[in-house]
């Protein structure tokens, strides 16, 4: 993120909030572990850049926030990251411009450092993981949502039993049949790797739904699995990457992963088909067939 | 994969006889040809022989545009209280369906029918139509027509649609992201594809439906829709039946005129030709195709394969047989393949139906090198767009 703020000024200015302590950083956004009325919470801070450029980024950045903390409002599911108590509020500090409000504080490690640490899950695992991811998009698709920035850096695992794995930021998902927030036309929101094929189609913003969310699950799932992205290559450029995407097969992952039931590997080979009809797409069926393999 | 027959003009006992042998599954009915004041003791027949038979009425509501031509020829359609004619413009008015459904399935739901084949128009030419959104506008609004019925059945959206809509990959495939993911959509579709003949009286593997895409993008239609949950019932399939079954297709459907193995709109036109009937042919699995009683005759000596070892295979030996037995002929031979060629494992159904178009085309080869002339219907050609269009949907279906 840049201009991050001094986390002394911030323990300054959120007097109210203790033990301030940094946690991560994102593009625009630096998250921070605090204790608000008596609850330790994830304080998220996001900077809200001058429109100098003329290039609408500052709405851009605030419309993501509204949207995320809008959509986690409404979003009753354990598989989706809560609102916290801590409500948006802008802050200036220095000459700088920041939306500061608060999450519930998932106390886990993210899907990438378990990949970072050659951790190898059994199907059990994986097909808890798949269960998870699943009925979060089930419930975004309910309440006309989808979230587009699926991918192991946004997945939480929990040690507990009745949440094992939790998806985080909002930040970019897309209210279908809403307003296009995004203006921009060529900009298109989520990260390269796990985007849908269809994303990269002129028209995505009339054409995509629930199945881009499906997509970017079973690419998760393909390299929580594998160790191995299904798409991208290390060091590759980004236009080869959107090649890929559109036009490689990727290999199927039984070929990884041996070991696990043919019928789990189909159906995450099944969701990051190019076409999205070739996608299942009913989340139940998809579900129950996920709880029935051995 | 189960078999349907496709009821028509001239049914005589032919339905009751081939679910009492039990080579079909059951029967999609033709409004045009079937009286609703018949139709509950017909069903009532078929049901003596096998209780658990499927039995569909297909409305033909496609046909309303038809109904104002000078030409039209509808037969008892008109019969039906929910059939009239409607201009194109009209239907673009979502209340004008929602009274279509209604109308119709209020019809329905009155019949002993074992699931309900819901309305919807032809599109002819193209995805990117106003016939297209039409149709989408009755398969969006089918489930809810049918949901205030409070009936248990099964409803299934008719999809028509003429071949050359399956031309343009794009616009199909843009069609089918947008059908696989409705919000309240019916059970399953029943499919058919509308072709032109070529000519009077030829079959199926002479028609326009023929064509590697048009096959290839009947399968991905067949593909996808199971993929998503849906049942998929194809109308008019005739010998494609278990190529659609193969990539998952629940049923087809045949009967024993050209017209009922082969969907087209031409036949609400009244014809212009007459005269003799088609000759009764056998329908060889080898080949997959049909040959005359003469040709199998002077072939099955040499090239004993051209057999299907089926019990109907009888009423040819030694003379011609009556007209009636060549249907049940139809289906015995369909049931076979179907049984042979289509599992549970879409793969294996592939390379089973790659190496059945295989062995019709060394069939093939072996009755040209005995030097025997086929009749028109029976040439050889077709055989490369079945091939060609497995290669294309493998292709096109990612596998």
């Amino acid at each position: 993120m840049e201009h991050i703020p001094d986390i002394n000024l911030l323990k300054i200015l959120l007097d109210k909030i203790a033990n301030l302590t940094f946690v991560a950083q994102g593009g625009f956004k630096a998250v921070y572990k605090g204790t608000y009325r008596g609850e330790t919470e994830a304080i998220k801070v996001v900077w809200i850049p001058q429109d100098l450029n003329g290039e609408d980024l500052r709405d851009e950045i605030a419309g993501r926030v509204t949207r995320e903390i809008e959509a986690l409002r409404k979003i009753e599911t354990p598989f989706i990251a809560r609102l916290g108590t801590f409500l948006p509020q802008l802050f200036k500090i220095g000459e700088y411009e920041y939306l500061i409000y608060s999450e519930e504080f998932l106390d886990g490690k993210n899907l990438r450092s378990k990949l970072q640490q050659n951790h190898k899950p059994d199907i059990t695992e994986l097909k808890t993981l798949a269960v998870s991811i699943f009925e979060a998009i089930r419930i975004l698709k309910a309440h006309d949502l989808i979230h587009r920035d699926i991918k192991p850096d946004n997945i939480i695992a929990l040690k507990d039993n009745t949440r094992p794995f939790v998806i985080l930021d909002l930040g970019i998902a897309f209210k279908l049949h809403g307003s296009g927030l995004t203006r921009n036309p060529i900009y298109r929101p989520g990260t390269l790797p796990y985007m849908a094929p269809e994303m990269f189609n002129p028209h995505f913003r009339d054409t995509i739904d629930y199945r881009s969310d499906l997509y970017s699950a079973g690419v998760t799932i393909y390299e929580y699995a594998s160790g191995k992205h299904p798409i991208a290559k290390r060091g590759e450029d980004d236009y080869t990457t959107m090649y890929r995407i559109v036009k490689v097969a990727p290999i199927p992952l039984a070929s990884h992963r041996p070991d696990l039931p043919p019928e789990f590997c189909q159906i995450i080979d099944q969701l990051i088909k190019k076409l999205p009809a070739l996608r299942p797409s009913v989340i139940d069926t998809l579900s129950k067939k996920m709880e029935e393999l051995s | 994969m189960k078999l349907y027959a496709q009821h028509g003009f001239g049914p005589g006992d032919k339905v009751r006889e081939g679910i009492r042998e039990g080579i079909i599954d059951g029967v999609i009915y033709s409004a045009r040809y079937e009286k609703q004041s018949n139709i509950t003791k017909d069903i009532e027949e078929i049901k003596q022989y096998a209780e658990r038979s499927d039995i569909l009425l297909d409305p033909e509501i496609y046909a309303c545009f038809h109904a104002g031509l000078p030409d039209a020829q509808l037969g008892g359609l008109t019969d039906w209280p929910f059939f009239a004619a409607y201009r194109r413009s009209q239907l673009e008015t979502t209340e004008i369906v929602d009274r279509i459904l209604e109308d119709t399935l209020t019809v329905l739901i009155n019949l002993p029918l074992t699931a309900i084949i819901a309305p919807n128009i032809y599109i002819p030419r193209s995805f990117n139509s106003i016939e297209a959104v039409i149709a989408k506008n009755f398969i969006r609004r089918t489930r809810s027509a049918f949901a205030h019925k409070e009936d248990k059945r099964r409803v299934f959206s008719t999809l028509a649609v003429g071949r050359d809509t399956l031309l343009d990959q794009m616009e199909f495939e843009s069609f089918l992201n947008d059908i696989t993911a409705l919000d309240n959509p019916p059970d399953g579709f029943y499919l058919l594809i509308g072709g032109g003949m070529t000519e009077e009286r030829t079959d199926l593997s002479q028609s326009e439906i023929m064509h590697a895409d048009v096959i290839a993008n009947w399968m991905l239609l067949n593909y996808t829709l199971s993929l998503n949950g849906f049942i998929v019932i194809n109308g008019c399939s005739d010998i494609l039946t278990p190529f659609l079954g193969g990539v998952g297709g629940h049923a087809g459907a045949t009967g024993w005129w050209t017209n009922l193995r082969m969907f087209s709109m031409n036949r609400y036109i009244r014809s212009v030709s007459g005269g003799r009937l088609p000759l009764v042919r056998y329908l060889s699995n080898s080949i997959l195709n049909r040959i005359t009683f003469s040709e199998r005759e002077a072939i099955a000596a040499l090239v004993p394969e051209i057999n299907n070892g089926l019990p109907h295979d009888k009423d040819y030996e030694g003379k011609e047989p009556q007209r009636n037995i060549e249907v049940l002929q139809t289906w015995e031979a369909i049931a076979d393949l179907n049984k042979r060629l289509v599992t549970a494992d879409t793969n294996e159904n592939l390379s089973r139906l790659e190496r059945s178009v295989n062995l019709a085309e060394a069939a093939y080869e072996n009755i040209s090198m005995l030097g025997i002339q086929l009749n028109v219907e029976a040439k050889k050609e077709y055989v490369a767009a079945l091939r060609e269009g497995i290669r294309t949907f493998k292709r096109n279906a990612e596998i």
